[in-house]
């Protein structure tokens, strides 16, 4: 008896997950995106596989070549297989993008709550501070940040959290403007409630529609970061196949070899559009019915 | 030969619409017809979802993309706008239909003068001369009976009352003289004293002008204050249709008989207005019952009702019904079945014993932002100033009065949401004064609430069973391992069944979702219950289905309830003492039946006359207020309600305080004229 509750009880949650989650198969913008996401997602999961070559690997007889059958995409300046590196690089980008995501929306989403919640002279610490992050511009606060602590993975993610932490804030943070005025919060603040249960029971689950899609576009805006820092030379340390590495230094043989700087620059705009596309797709279609 | 002053302004005749969806069709109103003569006011009534303003946007042809009419004809002065071009309709239509809205504020435009406003549609529609356009809306506000038109002519929307703005609105309606006038439900925003006001301005239209009404509302004392004639629309469909007097003495369809019996009314006395709610809920319309559409829900049902959808058919001269049984039904009478009425007797025995709660010189001041941006002394919105009362065990307190009252403060100070400025607050002997983060878990639990929108008392994200069970965890009403148990119980307690345990919010109805907001409230088991304006925003039916509910649980479980409203029929239903509150105070305090006979206190007085009745039979004495309510912020002196009070004595009323007199045992009025001469007031509400 108690097994069979306990089995409807989950079937049901399941199938609640599942509608849920049918809703992107409604947008074909969403199952566009979702599709080149998921190849970039096989591609780095697999990537020892895929990749012919190892990434590290020199070739002193094939500098800065074109496309051949040996190399398919080519070989950058030191003789490196250009394809071998993309995939391997996918790796690190897919690990640190959706990782600094997730550090700046839980730090954004703790800020917003309590600021928004709270109210009165908390909220105004609060987004005075988040307002005077934002008032640097991004590229200038990537640069302090990244100079004073050093380039590595873990302060890559680091700065793109401290950028990025602000804008989440702000959204969390209208959100909770909200939805504390409905009469479900009040009815927990009438029950006596810890504010953290009202602000992480109450409240958040009801913010996570936006959220989520904005969480979805911040992973495009934290690879294109990404990108950037290895472009300035901020990113990763130097052997590690890293995309916006692989730009910057194939930039210099530009006329020898064009194309070694087309491919990283495809692989980082498809992630991205198709992360946009994947986001807007899916704020439509949850937005029709409101 | 009809002359074509007989010929009907508007006819509808077997009209149906459908709006397309994701899932197909669906058909919202279904062989709809009626006529609309010059000069005359129709009503449509209905609840929420019945089609009754499809039918609406069908005359206009304003049913949006996915809207459309499948059938049937709609003759405007003679000629059919079905299936005309909108190029074509225009000129057939012409500016001769006006529609008024429910929201005056979205009808005008915020950042215009309303003169401007006003002069615009005759600028652009007629090409008139802009000073003419003026000159015809200062005379067309004159004739709304609008105080001071030429100074309101340069005012901006925000700047003039709710009831004031809707008179523009329909003077604007009325500078095209239009041949019909159709309103939906345009004082369903309003307050009861501004409503009045506006309805008697509907009814004086009538007089001053031939324009012919349309009038949609789900109140069914509107209707018979604004209007002749009535049809009744249930799920698409119009069910009855006659006169005021025939639908409302001698309804001849169960549906119309089940609305008459969930209405409180006002004339009856206490006992014998028991509301008696229609069983069920309104089928959707995407799976209508194959026979009759009132069929599930009727008490008359027969074999024959399941098989064969009724006709329309004229069941005495001049009265049409949609039942196979009309005849039997009207025969039947509207009395509730006797159990129920003892049912409901013996649910209502007040146990006095000691007083629960105790509220002494309460004070709630909100602090106003200064004007000025340096210095400047502060000033306070006085929400709540010098409030006493109490509640005694085991009884239902109501508390009345118009929005900006201070009556949801006053409940929020008692519960610990907002921060008493001053007074004593009692509950259970304990000092409540404090906020609710500061007080004790059982206090907290003795003191739950039931909240008035449907819509944001439960949390979408959550099932309805956990809902129920979070307070049941968090006051440890029962042990861990029984809690589904409780939780199951209480939802039958709320006729609600087992089923309902795994849903969401967004599959319950209005009225289900307010269940589960009281089992939610009374899961602690807790001794008072404040209920702010919880069936309000509900349909009729609903609403007498869950009061009855909540009298039912009352007497259950003992609990006391304080009950907010602003529908002075309701509260006397329900409540056995009342107070009246206006700007922050309470002006009358007392048992039920004492505020509803002579002495009255003017603003009581003024309540009474202006709540609609459905009662054609009832006389209302007329008492309309001037003026608008005064700011909490700089309330007047002396006694607040002397800049409306149609009793005003002189200056002592704008000077002094007035004093409490008692009437009777626990019956006061906060009134400076002698309550002799107040005894003298004859009754508002009178049987013909």
């Amino acid at each position: 008896m108690v097994l069979t509750e306990t089995t409807s009880a989950r079937n049901s949650r399941w199938r609640r997950t599942w509608a849920g989650v049918s809703v992107i198969f409604r947008s074909r913008v969403a199952v566009v995106g979702l599709v080149i996401v998921v190849f970039w997602i096989l591609v780095a999961i697999l990537a020892p596989l895929i990749a012919p070559h190892d990434p590290l690997a020199q070739d002193s007889s094939a500098i800065n070549q074109g496309p051949s059958r040996l190399y398919l995409l080519g070989t950058d300046h030191m003789g490196r297989d250009v394809l071998s590196r993309l995939v391997h690089g996918s790796r690190t980008i897919l690990t640190l993008a959706p990782l600094s995501v997730l550090a700046s929306v839980t730090a954004g989403t703790v800020l917003g709550l309590v600021g928004g919640y709270f109210g009165g002279w908390v909220d105004e610490v609060v987004m005075r501070l988040l307002d005077a992050v934002m008032a640097f511009p991004t590229i200038l606060l990537y640069l302090i940040i990244i100079s004073a602590i050093g380039p590595s993975a873990a302060n890559v993610v680091i700065a793109i959290t401290f950028v990025g932490a602000p804008g989440v804030a702000r959204l969390v943070r209208s959100l909770t403007l909200d939805i504390r005025t409905r009469d479900y919060v009040r009815a927990a603040e009438t029950r006596g409630e810890h504010p953290l249960h009202i602000m992480f029971v109450e409240i958040l689950p009801n913010a996570r529609g936006p959220l989520i899609i904005d969480s979805m576009l911040r992973v495009g805006y934290a690879i294109f970061a990404i990108g950037t820092l290895g472009f300035l030379g901020l990113g990763l340390p130097a052997p590690t196949p890293d995309w916006g590495g692989m730009i910057s230094s194939a930039r210099k043989y530009i006329w020898t070899n064009p194309l070694g700087v087309l491919w990283p620059a495809l692989a980082i705009s498809s992630l991205v559009v198709a992360l946009n596309l994947f986001a807007d797709g899916l704020r439509e279609e949850t937005t029709r019915y409101q | 030969m009809q002359t074509s002053r007989d010929l009907p302004i508007l006819k509808v005749d077997g009209l149906a619409i459908s709006y397309e969806t994701r899932y197909g069709d669906v058909q919202a109103v279904r062989d709809v017809s009626f006529e609309i003569k010059r000069g005359e006011a129709h009503s449509i009534v209905g609840e929420s979802g019945c089609g009754k303003s499809t039918v609406a946007f069908g005359i206009v042809n304003f049913l949006g993309r996915n809207g459309k009419i499948v059938a049937g004809r709609i003759l405007f002065q003679g000629r059919d706008l079905v299936g005309r071009s909108p190029e074509e309709l225009r000129k057939l239509r012409g500016d001769r239909i006006a529609m008024v809205y429910q929201d005056p504020m979205q009808a005008l435009n915020p950042s215009m003068r309303l003169g401007d406003q006003m002069a615009e549609v005759l600028v652009v529609h007629r090409h008139m001369h802009k000073r003419a356009a003026e000159d015809r809306c200062l005379h067309m506000l004159e004739r709304v009976y609008m105080a001071d038109p030429a100074n309101v002519m340069w005012r901006y929307p925000h700047q003039i009352s709710g009831g004031q703005q809707q008179r523009v609105v329909i003077a604007m309606a009325l500078l095209n003289d239009p041949a019909l006038l159709i309103m939906d439900e345009p004082t369903t925003a309003l307050d009861v004293t501004v409503e009045a006001e506006v309805l008697d301005l509907i009814a004086e239209l009538q007089k001053d002008f031939e324009t012919a009404i349309m009038y949609i509302t789900h109140n069914l004392g509107v209707v018979a204050r604004v209007s002749k004639r009535v049809g009744v629309m249930y799920a698409g469909e119009m069910v009855e249709l006659a006169t005021v007097e025939e639908v409302y003495l001698r309804p001849h369809h169960p549906y119309t008989q089940g609305l008459m019996r969930c209405v409180p009314r006002l004339g009856m006395d206490k006992t014998s207005s028991l509301l008696y709610p229609i069983r069920g809920r309104v089928p959707s319309p995407k799976h209508l019952p194959p026979g009759c559409v009132f069929e599930p829900r009727c008490d008359y049902a027969r074999p024959q009702c399941r098989q064969q959808r009724p006709a329309l058919r004229e069941v005495t001269p001049d009265h049409w019904a949609r039942c196979f049984f009309a005849e039997e039904v009207v025969g039947q009478g509207q009395q509730p079945p006797a159990e129920l009425a003892t049912h409901l007797a013996a649910l209502r025995a007040p146990e006095r014993a000691e007083p629960i709660l105790k509220v002494q010189h309460a004070r709630t001041y909100y602090a106003a932002p200064s004007r000025k941006l340096l210095g400047g002394h502060k000033q306070f919105v006085k929400a709540v100033d010098d409030v006493s009362l109490q509640v005694q065990r085991g009884e239902t307190f109501g508390i009345v009065g118009e929005s900006g009252c201070g009556k949801s403060t006053l409940v929020k100070t008692v519960i610990g949401m907002e921060k008493p400025t001053g007074g004593e607050f009692e509950f259970l002997g304990l000092d409540i004064a404090a906020p609710v983060s500061q007080r004790d878990l059982a206090l907290i639990r003795n003191l739950q609430m039931v909240f008035q929108n449907p819509d944001s008392t439960l949390n979408p994200s959550f099932s309805v069973g956990a809902q129920i069970a979070r307070p049941l965890r968090r006051f440890k009403v029962v042990p861990r391992d029984q809690i589904r148990a409780e939780v199951m119980r209480l939802l039958d307690m709320m006729k609600l069944g087992e089923a309902y345990y795994d849903r969401l919010p967004r599959q319950l109805s209005g009225g289900e979702k307010q269940r589960v907001g009281i089992a939610r409230a009374i899961a602690g088991r807790p001794q008072l219950v404040l209920c702010d304006e919880p069936v309000s925003a509900l349909d009729v039916s609903v609403q007498a289905a869950v009061l009855n509910l909540l009298l039912e649980i009352q007497h259950r479980t003992g609990t006391t309830l304080v009950f907010i409203a602003h529908d002075l029929g309701i509260v006397r239903f329900f409540c056995d003492q009342i107070a009246v509150m206006y700007l922050g105070q309470i002006v009358e305090i007392g048992p039920a039946e004492a505020i509803y006979a002579p002495p009255y206190h003017p603003y009581t007085e003024a309540l009474l006359s202006a709540v609609p009745i459905p009662d054609p039979r009832v006389v209302q004495k007329h008492v309309r207020l001037s003026g608008t309510v005064p700011s909490a912020l700089n309330p007047p002196d002396g006694c607040r309600f002397h800049t409306r009070c149609p009793r005003k004595l002189g200056p002592i009323c704008e000077t002094e305080p007035p004093p409490w007199q008692q009437d009777g045992p626990g019956h006061r009025i906060f009134c400076h004229i002698p309550l002799e001469e107040l005894r003298q007031v004859e009754p508002v509400v009178t049987m013909r």
